[in-house]
């Protein structure tokens, strides 16, 4: 129990030095007995709270019951998976620009880390603000993913936002390239855990145009046939 | 200690705001979908079937401000306004039975969680119009106000409104289909939740206009769907002036947006009535203010939504010219 309790302590900790940018939680980041659940933790409590945020599409579809938790689990996990693969593109463009290789399994525990301002991410539930505030910790993630990089590679803040940059674009060409096989996989396993077609999507709601959350038509016969 | 204080209130704040959206939410998850297509297999069914009795002329239903209850416990100073459009138009259809901030027309006292706490502020208020504890209302639907104009959840709440309106036109004798005119009042917050059903009612053949008295209202996409909008503003109202600074489709420069595309087509207009406040004192309700004259500043709105109703210009005032005795009590 007390381990446990100790581990939330650590898994807080870490939290907190992040959200404050606080460049000594490097120093004791490494000193951790269990690093990797520290990481892991935070970036699927991270991925939960941003699908919380988003949860108006879990809404619309009508998802409910155990499917909804596990669809909020299943998008803590993916967003492990996917700055796993943001820590490994950092990783290569980190070693291209300084020379330094730094261990796979250290990158990716650190760009894990940065994903501790989304665990904010519920607060995109406000209504009419929650995109703004979406926008905000994305900015503040990013930001802890630069201070991250400068206190993995040990070096000045301009190399360090280089090397940020690249691996972020790196990742939204990688995104962009493979958008299709993933949204294929996403809409199957979407209907494997809520069981049901994707009728709405996020970006469907975040287009910000008019849309009609019914399966139905809802326009009636006019009086002369035909619809109104 | 005040920071503390401050920060403990701005996280209340955030939660409250943050958990706004999941009545309207949940509703449609839970039922609100299947609702929906009962309602519109109801009025298939209905379309085009004449009413036994001699319809009234034309429909209005009047939306309460941030400050309703229920669709009947609305602040005691809207009353009379009601009661005399009543008064004045007697072969027209005039409802206030719905609550605008609830998908369900579920008034706040009705079987909810916090339904006790609700019936508590209630009865205070009626004791005591001025208390604080009131404004939890207040907090409470207006939080319901940004539901409905965000473009997230602003569809399913909207569905909820336009639903219970339609329900509240068949109880009042509306025959889908004829065609006759149907008129949304809108206190306040009231004109938003007006907005976002015009979208639904529009789909639903309805002629529909809005009027906004002291509307708090963003450029939503129901402004589509309606004929016209008439703003009623006074000058002195911060909350309509909040309303054109917070949403940022109601900007001079947003090209493109539902309210800038019906203001080009002449669809809205803004009439400023005088120096009216939007509460506390001096506000459109106020049958102890008047203005130069002679009318109080509840004959002022009374008149004004009067007149876009019969399709005749406002009564316009001179503000400077001196004021003249007391016209005598508020009509009621």
């Amino acid at each position: 129990m007390e381990d446990f309790l100790g581990f939330l302590n650590d898994v807080g900790h870490a939290i907190w030095g992040v959200w404050t940018l606080d460049t000594s939680l490097g120093q004791w980041f490494v000193t951790l007995p269990y690093q990797t659940a520290v990481a892991v933790t935070v970036a699927v409590l991270a991925g939960a709270s941003t699908l919380l945020g988003n949860s108006v599409v879990l809404f619309l579809n009508r998802v409910r019951g155990w499917r909804f938790g596990v669809s909020l689990l299943m998008n803590g996990v993916s967003m492990v998976v996917l700055y796993a693969v943001q820590a490994l593109a950092i990783d290569v463009v980190g070693y291209l620009v300084t020379g330094n290789r730094v261990q796979a399994d250290i990158a990716v525990k650190a760009v894990l880390l940065a994903t501790a301002p989304l665990i904010l991410g519920f607060f995109e539930l406000i209504p009419y603000l929650g995109p703004g505030i979406a926008r905000i910790l994305q900015a503040w993630g990013l930001v802890a993913l630069w201070a991250v990089v400068a206190t993995l590679y040990a070096v000045d803040r301009w190399t360090a936002l280089l090397i940020t940059l690249v691996g972020w674009a790196l990742m939204q060409l990688l995104s962009w390239a493979l958008a299709r096989p993933m949204s294929a996989v996403g809409r199957w396993i979407w209907r494997l855990v809520t069981g049901r077609p994707t009728m709405l999507t996020a970006g469907d709601l975040l287009a910000g145009h008019q849309f009609t959350p019914v399966e139905f038509d809802f326009e009636l016969p006019r009086a002369g046939g035909g619809k109104a | 200690m005040i920071l503390n204080l401050l920060v403990i209130v701005i996280v209340v704040l955030f939660l409250l705001l943050t958990f706004g959206p999941l009545e309207s939410l949940g509703w449609w998850r839970d039922k609100g979908a299947d609702e929906a297509h009962e309602t519109l297999a109801d009025m298939a069914a209905e379309y085009g079937t004449p009413a036994a009795d001699p319809p009234p002329e034309q429909f209005v239903i009047y939306l309460s401000g941030i400050g309703a209850i229920d669709g009947s416990s609305v602040p005691p100073e809207e009353v009379p306004l009601v009661d005399e459009l009543r008064r004045r138009l007697p072969t027209w259809s005039v409802a206030n039975d719905v609550f605008p901030y609830s998908v369900s027309n579920r008034g706040l006292t009705a079987q909810r969680p916090l339904a006790g706490l609700w019936k508590r502020i209630e009865t205070l208020r009626i004791a005591n119009p001025t208390s604080f504890l009131p404004f939890l209302v207040n907090a409470r639907n207006a939080i319901q106000l940004f539901v409905c104009a965000d473009r997230r959840y602003g569809p399913t709440y909207n569905i909820g409104t336009a639903q219970e309106i339609l329900k509240s036109l068949l109880r009042h004798g509306y025959q889908l289909g004829s065609g006759v005119p149907v008129t949304l009042i809108g206190w306040s917050g009231g004109a938003q939740i007006a907005l976002g059903a015009s979208w639904y009612l529009g789909l639903a053949d309805l002629p529909l206009k809005v009027i906004s008295l002291g509307g708090m209202m963003s450029d939503d996409y129901g402004l589509d769907k309606i004929q016209l909008l008439t703003h009623l503003r006074g000058t002195e109202d911060v909350f309509e002036k909040m309303g054109r600074r917070i949403f940022a489709g109601r900007w001079p420069g947003a090209i493109g947006s539902p309210w800038s595309r019906a203001r080009a087509e002449g669809r809205i207009v803004e009439i400023d009535l005088g120096p009216i406040h939007h509460n506390d004192k001096e506000h459109y309700y106020d049958p102890d203010t008047f203005a130069p004259d002679g009318r109080s500043y509840l004959q002022v709105s009374t008149d004004a939504i009067h007149s876009v109703l019969i399709g005749q210009p406002v009564k316009e005032i001179d503000w400077s010219a001196e004021p003249k005795e007391e016209a005598g009590p508020a009509p009621a």
